[in-house]
């Protein structure tokens, strides 16, 4: 007794699909009954269509004896074997159909079952991400409103940022000029008639304060350039005048340290270019105020050529030259190169801005800033101008032009 | 005869600072500290000046507007005048004013014995 129902656990453990199923221990050991129900799957054979059966035999039977005691002999006998023979070949076929019947109704109601089951969970959950997509979306829409909401506050800021650095640059421009001013009257132009020893107490004050004056300039063009708001009013302009006349403004500053400087341009005659002169003008004394710097007794020589499609202007220098691992860095902004001379320590370094500037307003007309250096041999600043001038879109997040920018 | 100049500039600093180097260069220097002070002195027909140096941001009303009005005075109309400013102006508003001023220039990008040159040249170019 305890095997069979160890038996019968492990049926029902494996899923024993009772009834008919022949794997039921019930079904296989007790000849089931019609009239009981399967005490282990609980299916009621009651329901089964085998019931029918009896039920459509008894009434032949039945017929078959009011036939016999209604009509002859013979015919009731005939009648008789052929209810027998029906019951019999009936009986045959409705229990081998009843079977296959009661086997696929029973497994069809299983099977709508578990559909139904399937399908109220389907819908339960379906319903629940819907539900949990609204609830999604309206948090979506919530942050879609809260960026908003900061875009403005953004832009607001951005706008108010801009203002403060172009109120505190002109405020501070202000004074400034009104020092570098008087300064120079008074030391470069010795209008206060300084003795010697006055003047080389002052000359310091002036150096810095021309400093100072070109690090406010430069601090407010990089944070133009790095708001994408850096403008330029390119005109048609001839080349060649402008680098002769910058060369030439810059030539006793060249002396002073011994350097020649000259202006050597390479192809007889240059087209016309559309760019911004005052912008390029500083591009180029940047580049020669730089090879000024880093050379000593030496020698300056700006080029110009026509290459292709675009003007390339160079500017050489026979001076110290730069490390390799510095030339990659050279153009970010603050970037100093370790070129610092400790034995000139009043050869300021600059703010590490020029270079940085300077690729910035080559780029926007299009065109590039390159290098080449040999350390202790001298470096050449290259770039190029395109002979034609397309407007570049700069791109930017908040504003797009510079209408905003006030007059000061 | 000296020359005449007529510097508009609220900032103290500066306007005493050009005036300086002006006198220096021997030209009679009247200062206004704003552009209604500036209005008020010219409005004297007595005086004309060869040129005004023009600071574009005043505390009431603004250069470019007193700019404005010096251009539509018949009297005054040919005037020199060189607008400074303390900042790079952008390219829109750059326009703007060339159109009526003689010249504009940053005043950190010009040293003020520069800037005497600049008024001179253009002083005399305007004589021929």
């Amino acid at each position: 007794m305890e095997e069979t129902e160890k038996n019968l656990l492990e049926k029902k453990e494996i899923g024993g699909k009772c009834y008919l199923n022949k794997n039921c221990w019930l079904v296989k050991n007790l000849k089931y009954s019609p009239y009981k129900r399967c005490q282990y799957c609980e299916f009621k054979f009651s329901h089964c269509l085998f019931l029918k059966y009896q039920v459509i035999s008894f009434i032949l039977i039945v017929l078959s004896f009011s036939v016999f005691l209604i009509f002859e002999k013979r015919i009731s006998t005939l009648v008789m074997i052929t209810i027998f023979l029906f019951v019999v070949v009936y009986g045959y076929f409705f229990n081998s159909s009843t079977e296959n019947i009661i086997k696929s109704n029973f497994s069809l109601k299983k099977a709508k079952s578990s559909l139904k089951e399937l399908s109220d969970n389907l819908e339960n959950k379906v319903e629940e991400q819907t539900t949990d997509i609204l609830e999604k979306n309206k948090s979506l829409e919530k942050q879609a409103h809260q960026l908003e909401r900061d875009k403005k506050e953004l832009v607001e800021l951005d706008r108010m940022k801009d203002e403060f650095l172009q109120m505190a640059t002109h405020e501070l421009n202000t004074p400034i000029t009104a020092i570098q001013g008087r300064l120079d009257m008074a030391v470069r132009e010795n209008m206060c008639k300084l003795n010697d020893e006055q003047k080389a107490f002052f000359q310091p004050i002036l150096d810095q304060t021309v400093r100072l004056a070109h690090l406010s300039k430069d601090v407010l063009n990089v944070a133009r350039i790095d708001q994408h708001r850096l403008v330029i009013n390119p005109l048609e302009t001839d080349i060649d005048p402008l680098v002769s006349q910058i060369v030439s403004s810059l030539e006793i500053k060249a002396k002073e340290k011994g350097n020649s400087i000259a202006y050597i341009p390479m192809s007889k005659s240059l087209p016309k270019l559309t760019i911004d002169q005052s912008k390029i003008g500083e591009v180029i004394t940047n580049l020669i105020n730089n090879a000024n710097k880093f050379t000593e007794n030496g020698k300056i020589a700006v080029t110009s050529k026509l290459k292709d499609d675009k003007v390339i202007i160079s500017v050489a220098d026979t001076g110290i030259g730069i490390d390799e691992k510095d030339q990659k860095h050279l153009f970010e902004k603050f970037y100093q190169a370790g070129r610092f001379d400790p034995n000139n320590p009043q050869e300021q370094q600059g703010s590490g801005l020029g270079l940085y500037i300077s690729q910035n307003i080559v780029k926007l007309h299009g065109g590039e800033m390159w290098l080449e250096s040999i350390k202790d041999k001298g470096s050449t600043f290259y770039f190029s101008l395109p002979l034609e001038y397309k407007e570049i879109k700069q791109t930017t997040m908040i504003h797009s032009d510079g209408s905003n920018l006030r007059v000061l | 005869m000296s020359k005449k100049l007529l510097i508009v500039d609220d900032n103290w600093g500066c306007s005493d600072m050009y005036r300086l180097r002006f006198e220096h260069a021997k030209w009679e220097v009247k200062i206004a500290y704003t552009a209604e002070d500036a209005i008020e002195i010219l409005k004297n027909s007595d005086y004309l000046p060869d040129a005004i140096l023009l600071d574009l941001m005043l505390p009431k009303m603004q250069g470019d507007e007193l700019l404005e009005i010096i251009r539509k005075d018949p009297r005054i109309k040919d005037v020199i005048v060189v607008v400074l400013t303390a900042l790079n102006l952008n390219p829109i508003d750059q326009n703007r004013i060339s159109g009526d001023a003689d010249d504009y220039i940053m005043k950190l990008d010009i040293l003020p014995e520069q800037l005497v040159n600049r008024v001179n040249e253009l002083v005399e170019k305007k004589a021929k």
